[in-house]
């Protein structure tokens, strides 16, 4: 007898069947991205598939990529961009969503249109004009430079999530809290900046990505190598005339980390958070 | 979970502060650097008593030698100091564009010869070394193929810092297990390749990404069908590339894929990969040049299973040749040219080579400069090449909207999509459009 | 236009910073790049007024342009209709209730995560037509399927976009999964109540409710889609033979290989201007309820 029980239990089983077949799929490249690190050198010439593993693992690409790579201070460097880059352009884009929401500001949607289009300028435009400016304010190789660059790229979308997150928010709660003597900036601060935490929390992660995994402004503002961040460094492994691929694969793995740890810890809110933001 | 949220902030902002002292502190010597550089001031005063500071991109591959020389360098020499960025192959290329433009290009920069260093011989950004060349002797110390390369739109456009000559490096253990010899015809290339095919090797490796590989063996073939001579001509333009002994060279090309004897989707492969097919034992033949014995070595092959020769195009015989150099920034004092030549006459001193050999293309290109030890191509290539002659490879022959369009006729015969006649025809009107844009 | 209403000028003082360093990092190349976009440059030298005419040549004579452009529109169509619906289709079975469903997010957001240089290398290798994981799939299974992927012209840009697919799902799936759970139970409950099935309620209610969350991914989509830059010059630098050129790998070879600076940043005006013609008028018609 097929009982509705049974056909919730078939239900689900299907259902963790279905995923089972697309996560395997989808572990193919990563698979490919781990046993590619833990090859030795003679191992892609032995004519062994690309997807097997060696027999001998070879942890030396990873303790190699490590020293002679010199990941370590590549992900200092991009903790530190990070770190002061995505609190600050969070910080700076949500006065502005802020603002854009609550405050008396005129033609509120043509400005939210106008900050929108940031996210559409393609980077490589912006390269040149940015180099010759930050040579005249001799800003090039800083870190400052860099901050600025990214804080003004990330502004579109912080703008975007947490605009949309904001509108969610219902307006009563300024009322009352003018009535009960608050200045603008105390409504943002004390009572708005902490219902919006969990959009918050979003940015922070998507943010944090985009920043991390960013080459092409970092490359280019960027020469000293005692500064360089990751993107650009897991770069210099690919050689001249042959790139090292275990080697190179081995990086890639451990720059992933600090991202997954972001992931993780913020992970909870970033459904919340974008919950928010999408409202009607 | 909200406190430990804005604690994470703010531990974030705090150390972000910190290391924002920190950065805030060496762009600070950065700034003084970027002020006594000279890209912008060639005052007279970065002479005598103060330290000369100089600025070297060079690309990353060198780095971890490098490193250990500029320290020795700096160390020895209280009135110099260096500085060294590095970068990779497509990095460097892209910053020195975007400094070049910004006017922030360091006292001296890696670049290789033809169209990528003479862009900026032909727009004045580099120190000519011509006058320093004569008086210091350079014609009588240097290999005159190299300088010979290295002199773009007239000037001296760099420190010559390696010579290559490309050949065909083989599997002798292949050839030997089926009889074959080395090809001194090219009617007996076309056989080698045959035997290999139908054997289940592939007889050449190559990649196509980027097309400069592919164009290796292309320009062999036009050096075959169309003689040193018009070959020549052609590089420079001089004769129109419709022509049928470039149709019969690109046919040739169509009928090596067709035949199976480059390798399946080669199209996409990239260069840095053909000898995954060549040392697996795959693929039999590689046109390359001296550094692939120092890959040889590095990925722990046989050097014993490998060897070189000439390309059979018929005539002499001639091989593909190109240059790297230092070139020195335009606005350099007099003070800098001079340390900045101290400093590379050290980084390619005699003794460094040795310590360091394996990040140089040895050997330099001096007369009479040692040969490393135990790569006995690059003395092969070398002196081939002296004998037979050589022509500048194509991609620095041509500027790159040409070298692309040759590259895009590549892909197109090898995906069907384009005849040979056509092929010639589409080169010929990149060159057309290329002047009318000048 | 002033009104004779007093300006709310500490209302703008919380848009300042945003504005000052969007109007220097954003805004000041847009117009440099108009300015220049009008000119004849190398780079370095003499900038040359030419007026239009670099457009004029890129519309009318420039056959790897019109290439790309329409390698764009594909690659819209294809990310607006697969990511969209794969991602919509995997939030909506994470969303529902069971074990392990915290896991297999994380999991199949984990690609996105992973440096675009890392993903086209090793998706290079799955294509590769020898020791590739595709083609030895296919033989191991006993099929004779080989194919060149991305060396040939026809598949090379549908290969492309899987790989990109496989690293572009997982920001779309997350907000999709946001957005589902602003669905009020309230509603769906009612309409159960009123007969519908799941798929219809899907339709008619679920969707509808998510107009925000298919804003904010569609722009964003849309506009990834006419930037994708990294994947492809990875996997196939715009070849072969133009068969995977972009605007952005084009711009990028005019600008910076080709030195016709002039030309390169016309590209990216061009590009520009359609993003703008596309969701400019999306975003204000959905965001004019202030």
């Amino acid at each position: 007898m097929i009982t509705a029980k049974k056909i919730r239990f078939i239900k689900f089983l299907m259902l963790y069947l279905i995923l089972i077949a697309l996560a395997l799929l989808w572990i193919i490249p990563i698979f490919t991205l781990i046993s590619t690190a833990l090859k030795n050198k003679q191992d892609f010439y032995s004519g062994i598939s690309l997807f097997a593993l060696p027999d001998v693992l070879a942890w030396d690409n990873f303790t190699n990529a490590i020293t002679q790579g010199r990941l370590l201070t590549y992900m200092k460097n991009d903790l530190i961009i990070s770190g002061f880059k995505v609190p600050l352009g969070i910080f700076v884009e949500s006065l502005a969503a802020f603002a854009l929401t609550r405050l008396n500001i005129k033609h509120r949607t043509k400005w939210f249109v106008f900050f929108l289009i940031g996210m559409m300028l393609p980077m490589q435009t912006a390269l040149v004009p940015i180099n010759v400016v930050y040579n005249k304010l001799k800003l090039t190789n800083t870190y400052f430079g860099l901050f600025y660059v990214y804080v003004g790229f990330g502004i579109s979308f912080g703008i975007l999530i947490l605009r949309g997150f904001m509108k969610g928010i219902p307006k009563d709660i300024d009322e009352a809290a003018y009535i009960d003597g608050c200045t603008k900036w105390q409504l943002y601060y004390r009572i708005i900046m902490p219902i919006t935490k969990p959009a918050v929390a979003t940015l922070m992660i998507t943010d944090f990505l985009a920043t991390w995994n960013e080459y092409l402004l970092a490359s280019v503002i960027i020469n000293d190598n005692a500064k360089k961040t990751v993107p650009v460094g897991l770069m210099t492994f690919v050689g001249e005339h042959g790139t090292d691929y275990g080697y190179l694969c081995a990086g890639v793995l451990i720059s992933v980390i600090p991202v997954l740890v972001v992931y993780l810890a913020f992970q909870r809110y970033f459904v919340e958070g974008m919950a928010g933001a999408v409202k009607a | 979970m909200k406190k430990i949220l804005a604690l994470m902030v703010v531990f974030l902002l705090v150390v972000s502060a910190f290391a924002g002292c920190g950065s805030n502190n060496s762009s600070a010597d950065n700034n003084s650097e970027a002020q006594s550089n000279g890209s912008q001031d060639s005052s007279p005063n970065s002479d005598s008593t103060e330290k000369t500071e100089l600025t070297f991109w060079e690309l990353s591959s060198k780095q971890e030698a490098l490193e250990q020389m500029v320290e020795e360098f700096n160390s020895t020499h209280s009135d110099i100091e260096v500085t060294v960025s590095y970068f990779e192959v497509d990095g460097i290329k892209d910053s020195l564009k975007v400094a070049a433009s910004s006017n922030t290009l360091p006292n001296m920069w890696f670049n290789w010869g033809g169209s990528l260093g003479g862009f900026y011989a032909e727009n004045d950004l580099i120190y000519d070394l011509s006058d320093y060349a004569d008086s210091h002797g350079w014609y009588d110390l240097y290999n005159p193929g190299a300088l010979n390369l290295c002199t773009l739109d007239g000037k001296l456009a760099g420190y010559p810092r390696s010579y290559n000559t490309i050949g065909m490096y083989y599997r002798t253990d292949i050839f030997e297990e089926y009889g074959l010899e080395v090809p001194t015809t090219f009617e007996e290339f076309e056989n080698v390749c045959a035997v290999l095919k139908e054997n289940g090797i592939t007889p050449i490796s190559t990649a196509g990404l980027n097309g400069w590989h592919v164009m290796r063996f292309v320009e062999l073939l036009v050096e075959h069908y169309a003689g040193a001579e018009k070959h020549d001509a052609l590089n420079t333009f001089a004769t129109s590339w419709d022509d049928e002994d470039v149709v019969q060279a690109l046919t040739k090309y169509e009928e090596f894929v067709e035949k199976g004897y480059l390798p399946e989707g080669f199209v996409t492969f990239d260069p840095n990969d053909t000898q995954l097919l060549t040392f697996s034992g795959q693929a039999a033949m590689d046109i390359q040049g001296p550094w692939y014995d120092g890959n040889i070595i590095s990925e722990g092959q046989d050097m014993e299973d490998y060897d070189t020769f000439a390309f059979p195009s018929g005539g002499t015989n001639r091989m593909s040749a190109f240059v790297e150099m230092i070139q020195l920034n335009a606005n350099n004092s007099e003070a800098e040219v001079d340390a900045s030549i101290e400093f590379l006459n050290f980084y390619y001193s005699d003794e460094n080579t040795e310590k360091y050999s394996d990040i140089y293309n040895l050997p330099l290109p001096k007369k009479g400069a040692p040969m490393p030890e135990g790569m006995p191509n690059v003395e092969n290539l070398l002196s081939m090449s002296g004998e037979n002659g050589t022509f500048t490879i194509t991609d620095q022959a041509f500027v790159p909207q040409v070298a692309d369009a040759l590259f895009d006729v590549q892909d197109a015969i090898a995906t069907d999509a384009m005849t040979p006649e056509e092929g010639a025809k589409t080169i010929q009107a990149a060159i057309e459009d290329y002047f009318a844009q000048q | 236009m002033k009104g004779k209403k007093s300006i709310d000028w500490p209302a703008y003082l919380f848009m300042l910073p945003a504005l000052i360093i969007y109007i220097s990092v954003i805004v000041f190349p847009v117009f440099y790049s108009l300015y220049v976009s009008l000119h004849k440059w190398n780079g370095i030298g003499e900038m040359e007024f030419i007026g239009l005419s670099n457009y004029v040549k890129l519309i009318t004579q420039d056959d790897i342009f019109l290439i790309a452009i329409k390698n764009n529109a594909i690659w819209i169509v294809l990310t607006v209709a697969f990511i969209t619906a794969i991602s919509l289709g995997f939030a909506v079975i994470l969303n529902k209730q069971f074990k392990g469903r915290t896991f297999f997010r994380g999991f199949f957001y984990f690609p996105a995560v992973i440096a675009p240089i890392a993903v086209a290398i090793i998706w290079r290798w799955i294509y590769n037509p020898n020791i590739g994981f595709i083609n030895e799939f296919f033989g191991a299974i006993g099929l004779d399927f080989k194919q060149n992927w991305i060396s040939n012209p026809e598949t090379s840009l549908y290969a492309i976009f899987i790989a990109a697919l496989w690293q572009g799902i997982g920001q779309p799936m997350i907000i999709f999964l946001a957005g589902l759970q602003t669905v009020p139970v309230e509603v769906l409950e009612a309409a159960t109540i009123d007969g519908a099935g799941s798929v219809r309620k899907f339709i008619h209610v679920t969707i509808p409710m998510m107009k925000e969350t298919f804003i904010i991914v569609l722009a964003t989509l849309i506009v990834a889609a006419l930037k994708v830059f990294d994947v492809i010059q990875g996997l196939t630098g715009g070849g072969p033979n133009n068969s995977t050129q972009m605007l952005s790998t084009y711009m990028y070879s005019q600008t910076f290989k080709y030195a016709n600076v002039g030309t390169g940043t016309a590209i990216s005006v061009i590009m520009v201007l359609i993003m703008i013609f596309i969701i400019v008028p999306y975003v204000s018609f959905t965001a004019k309820e202030d």
